[in-house]
């Protein structure tokens, strides 16, 4: 919830333009919310690619850590924008003592291809204070605490918001800075556009109906190179006996 | 303001060329030709109703709101209204579900879970409208999350109801107890909850001249034309009131539908 602007406001301006300028549109209210959801995961990529501020990231405590033979792991709890170098997960805690802030021991993205690599530096070896996380679809693998208990982590994630129109309230608010609700109506109503633009000569209509006057679907021939290499065929005069 | 029927007889008399002979009669000949103008009006109206013209304001006195109680299907048998006097439903401008009504709606105990006109109750506001679907539409809409009566997701939090027009789901064999023959179904169900349906009521036929007729004042005229259109059947052809009557009639309707 970055804003105070609702769906509501956002989908009925569309809906309402879209009306006016199109009245035999079949068109409804879902079917302009589930664009303005896709719009603003968007958006919010396209915002958290150029500044990563804290107005679009989701905090999750006490994730649960699970273990896959020695490997602890855990299951993102959202699905999450892929930015580069995993900055969709802004930040992975865990709490060693209940004495010390628990910002204090974070987890550094790597890979798994890259991750043997640290084993060779004394100052990147992985360990319980100097863990890294690699991440492998929908789970976010450990590496340096596999020899100590971790119950749970803490995250901080740029969530990706579901945007499923059935989910969502029409009176939420918009997960967008309200700077970017003029953007968000913009794409919308380029969608809608664009949709509802499609020039009438373009409907599927029978050859046989088309009316004399009507532009009707253009029907650009294709040549061959070759045809004027093709030898004419030979024209056969007819001359009466 | 409904027309009051012996004014559209004292009319219609005034244009008959038979003042005081008593040659027509209320029973024999005003109020059948009067009925029978009716139900041609009906029949011209009903193909504005069917291409969604039909200007509400214009036929005010036969709009009317009333609240069913819908069957444990999610249908509405509106054949069957409980109405005094009976309201036969002509034509249904609109369906309303979870609407607010005067006093908070209890579910009455109907044999057989049928449908179920609630005369006790009022409709206040709100509510959601449903879309009609084709027979078709009403199939392939079940799937689809962008259209009416859209029902793959049953906790949907943005419900978009639609109904069905009147089908019979009776059948011999195998006979469902106490199926309607003529039900509206709605979809996302709602089974025996209060829906709110607007319809255009049929006129009531005229039996004594001084009933009303459920049409505008403004429409006095052209029931004038088409009682005197009927009446002139009577008087063989190429009569003065035949080809007047349906004439006029004819320009008026061309203006009015």
């Amino acid at each position: 919830m970055a804003g105070q602007n609702t769906y509501r406001y956002v989908v009925y301006d569309v809906l309402t333009t879209m009306q006016s300028a199109f009245p035999d549109a079949d068109i409804n209210a879902n079917h302009i919310l589930y664009w303005a959801r896709t719009v603003e995961n968007l958006i919010r990529k396209r915002h958290l690619n150029k500044l990563e501020s804290g107005a679009y990231l989701s905090q999750f405590a006490n994730v649960p850590v699970l273990k896959d033979g020695i490997r602890h792991y855990i299951e993102l709890p959202s699905a999450i924008y892929d930015l580069a170098f995993e900055k969709g997960i802004k930040y992975i805690t865990h709490q060693r003592s209940t004495s010390i802030a628990f910002t204090h021991t974070l987890f550094q993205p790597t890979s798994q291809s890259e991750s043997f690599r640290l084993y060779y530096s004394p100052y990147e070896v992985p360990s319980p204070s100097n863990p890294y996380f690699y991440r492998v679809n929908s789970r976010i693998y450990f590496l340096g605490v596999e020899n100590i208990k971790l119950p749970t982590v803490e995250m901080g994630l740029y969530t990706a918001i579901d945007p499923r129109s059935s989910q969502v309230n029409l009176d939420d608010t918009i997960n967008l800075n309200e700077d970017q609700v003029a953007q968000l109506r913009i794409e919308l109503l380029n969608m809608g556009r664009y949709m509802l633009m499609i020039p009438s000569e373009r409907d599927m209509e029978g050859a046989d109906t088309r009316t004399e006057g009507s532009p009707g679907v253009s029907r650009s021939t294709i040549t061959s190179n070759n045809r004027n290499q093709q030898p004419q065929e030979e024209q056969i005069e007819t001359t009466p006996e | 303001m409904p027309i009051l029927a012996s004014n559209i007889f004292s009319l219609v008399r005034s244009a008959l060329d038979a003042e005081g002979s008593e040659y027509y009669t209320d029973q024999q000949d005003l109020i059948p030709a009067i009925n029978s103008g009716q139900s041609f009006l009906i029949y011209l109206i009903n193909a504005q109703l069917g291409a969604k013209k039909f200007a509400e304001e214009y036929y005010r006195e036969l709009i009317k709101s009333r609240v069913w109680q819908s069957s444990i299907y999610s249908r509405v048998d509106v054949t069957l209204p409980a109405t005094s006097p009976l309201e036969k439903v002509w034509s249904i401008l609109s369906i309303t579900v979870e609407p607010e009504l005067n006093i908070p709606f209890v579910a009455a105990n109907v044999i057989g879970g049928l449908s179920v006109e609630r005369p006790d109750l009022l409709y206040v506001k709100d509510g959601y409208a449903c879309g009609r679907l084709t027979m078709e539409e009403w199939v392939e809409n079940a799937g689809n999350p962008f259209m009416e009566g859209y029902t793959a997701e049953p906790n949907t939090l943005n419900k978009d109801y639609a109904y069905l027009t009147h089908v019979s789901y009776a059948n011999t064999s195998p006979a469902i107890p106490f199926a309607s023959p003529n039900e509206i179904e709605i979809r996302p169900p709602v089974p025996s909850s209060p829906v709110v349906i607007a319809f255009v009521k049929l006129p009531t036929p005229v039996q004594l001249a001084s009933d009303n007729l459920d049409f505008p004042e403004s429409m006095t005229d052209l029931l004038v034309k088409a009682t005197l259109r009927e009446i002139a059947f009577k008087q063989g052809d190429r009569t003065t009131i035949s080809s007047l009557s349906t004439q006029d009639m004819m320009a008026m309707l061309k203006n009015t539908l």
